[in-house]
């Protein structure tokens, strides 16, 4: 892919990312009743002409284009409003919790890889084999699971009956390491404090397991299928001739080719583990983005909940869009 | 049709889903009447009793008792209702939404298909159960918000799947036929065009309905689907796990009914598109 194409794609992304802002926007105005009577509902000596103030300095007085726009200049600042409830800015809110979901997210993305890529090799190498079956089987599981009862009897198995890992929060209190990055494993490690990198290592593997769960049998079934497509390709014929082992050909021919839908899926499902981690965080207790949605619904507090919403929605178009990028740079056949 | 009977049949693991799905539908429906008692019923002398095959439990209670001392079973046997219900009214809602869209789209092309595109994408931006739940927390928990929630998204599938059948259609033979005898463009569509895409579009909405039933377990797994006391297999683990330590039972069970279920319909699903069109895979 050229460079006029690739900005040519992202240009594309331009309407797209404004109607998702509109829908984002709309949603708060579904709502029942608006944000001021949330924020004060069962709050006594509160009178009309408060409520009529606050909704004067909020802007809510304005007709709704106006107050689109300025909604989206707010963005353009980075400003996503203030919680209803906490009474602090939204973006210091989500800050805060974003490093437990990157680091939740990106340890099932990577616990997922290293099951789904040796299965599917393995069973497309050897077909009909064992492991092919095992795996197909496992994969369709996989996906059949909901991922709130996979934690749960995880939670059963390894917390409850065995008691070899813990069942919620991220820590122990107390036992945090220095925060440089917010990513415990990362921060523990670089300050070389491995109490803290061992406890957040053992918290973080049941979440990783449930979330990447779904993620291993999506990526297991692609790679097997490429797979299988490239091992029965002219240039692997030709690498056996040329008296590679059958484990070279596999790994390092086959595989880098098989590998190119696989990445492109991952990217792809990276979406789908967004909305799976509100789930699976919710199971854990996982003091993540996910956890805050779920807890700002319960509490109506639906500024957050929008901004939620929007940053996973924009996550989600990068990531497609990386996909496609990816895509076209991994596989010189592809020049769109 | 003889030709997809002998090819599906031929698939075992697909006949297993279908019979699968069979009992599941066959338990829902006669729920009210197989059920060994009242699912909404509690009984506070019974609480937190365990399965038959445990000590401490009773054949009267197979799977056990929940924190009010209602039947695992039964609850278990009437929440088929809600996730068939559900992923049922959802998926012909989506599919009919999807249909008539996706048929304009590819039919009439250039404007009218560049918008609805633009729509499709728009809401392709929202991973699935974020939209659900952004929409649920708005709208309010319940089993018609449930339904809109998840349709708001659901079309796009069928959508797509049509436009795509549509765009492969328009050159062939059959429908210059149509039109160089002056048949109307819905005359087109939806007499000459629509049948040619029904196993696309019943595979598709197959493979879905297990998506959707997930998807509602998951919402109502957070409280915002079907509300108590209506038993729902997503609440039911929920109201498990507040007793995970007592009664591993609860959230056990009503997952493995969601799971059984699921399973089912996606390798009924699977056997259905290798039967009736292959090409659909991957």
């Amino acid at each position: 892919m050229s460079a006029a194409q690739i900005i040519n794609r992202f240009l594309q992304l331009i309407p797209v990312v404004i109607g998702v802002t509109v829908i984002v926007f709309l949603l708060m105005h579904l709502t029942p009743g608006d944000p001021v009577e949330v924020m004060f509902a069962g709050e006594a000596g509160v009178s009309a002409e408060d409520l009529e103030r606050y909704r004067r300095e909020l802007g809510l007085d304005q007709p709704l284009p106006v107050q689109y726009l300025r909604f989206v200049q707010g963005l353009l600042r980075g400003d996503l409003g203030m919680s209803l409830m906490q009474r602090q800015p939204v973006r210091d809110l989500i800050l805060s919790r974003l490093p437990a979901t990157i680091e939740l997210t990106a340890a099932a993305i990577l616990i997922s890889l290293l099951i789904a890529i040796p299965v599917g090799v393995i069973a497309a190498v050897r077909r009909y084999s064992t492991v092919d079956k095992v795996g197909t089987v496992g994969a369709l599981l996989g996906v059949s699971m909901p991922d709130f009862w996979l934690g749960l009897v995880l939670i059963l198995l390894f917390g409850i009956h065995w008691g070899v890992l813990p069942i919620s929060g991220r820590i122990p209190w107390g036992m945090e390491p220095e925060h440089i990055t917010g990513l415990y494993l990362v921060d523990s490690l670089l300050t070389g404090n491995w109490p803290a990198f061992w406890a957040a290592l053992r918290h973080l593997l049941l979440p990783a397991v449930t979330l990447g769960t779904s993620m291993a049998a999506l990526t297991m079934r692609v790679t097997r299928s490429s797979m299988l497509e490239v091992v029965h390709q002219d240039f692997i014929t030709f690498a056996r001739a040329k008296g590679l082992s059958g484990t070279q050909v596999v790994w390092r021919h086959g595989l880098r080719n098989a590998l190119i839908p696989t990445v492109t899926v991952v990217t792809l499902n990276v979406g789908v583990l967004l909305g799976g981690n509100m789930i699976v965080e919710t199971v854990f207790a996982w003091p993540g983005l996910g956890r805050l949605v779920v807890d700002s619904i319960y509490n109506r507090d639906y500024t957050v909940v929008q901004a939620a919403v929007l940053i996973y929605a924009i996550t989600y178009v990068s990531m497609n869009f990386m996909a496609d990028v990816l895509y076209t740079i991994l596989n010189p056949r592809v020049r769109l | 049709m003889a030709d997809f009977w002998r090819r599906f049949r031929k698939n075992r693991l697909a006949v297993a889903g279908g019979a699968v799905v069979l009992v599941v539908v066959l338990m829902g429906v006669t729920a009210p009447w197989i059920a060994p008692h009242d699912p909404t019923q509690a009984n506070f002398f019974n609480r937190l009793r365990p399965p038959a095959w445990m000590e401490g439990g009773s054949w009267e209670y197979p799977l056990g008792t929940d924190q009010l001392g209602r039947d695992v079973l039964s609850r278990i046997m009437w929440g088929a209702r809600a996730s068939l219900t559900v992923g049922a009214i959802v998926i012909v809602l989506a599919t009919t939404v999807g249909i008539f869209f996706g048929l304009i789209s590819g039919y009439y092309g250039g404007r009218v298909d560049a918008v609805i595109q633009r729509l499709v994408d728009i809401l392709l931006s929202f991973p699935y159960l974020v939209l659900a739940i952004g929409l649920m927390a708005v709208m309010g928990p319940g089993f018609i918000n449930m339904v809109l929630a998840l349709v708001y998204k659901e079309w796009v599938t069928p959508c797509r799947v049509v436009r795509g059948e549509v765009l492969a259609a328009k050159s062939q033979e059959y429908v210059e036929a149509a039109r160089a005898v002056g048949a109307s463009d819905a005359h087109i569509m939806w007499r000459e065009i629509l049948p040619n895409t029904v196993s696309a579009v019943i595979v598709v909405a197959t493979l879905r309905v297990a998506w959707v039933i997930l998807m509602e377990a998951s919402l109502s797994f957070l409280g915002l689907g079907v509300q108590p006391p209506t038993p729902a297999w997503g609440s039911m683990v929920a109201a498990g796990r507040e007793f995970i330590f007592q009664a591993w039972w609860l959230a056990t069970f009503p997952g493995l009914a969601i799971l059984v279920t699921v399973l089912g319909i996606n390798l009924l699903g699977e056997g259905l598109r290798d039967a009736l069109d292959p090409r659909l895979r991957e």
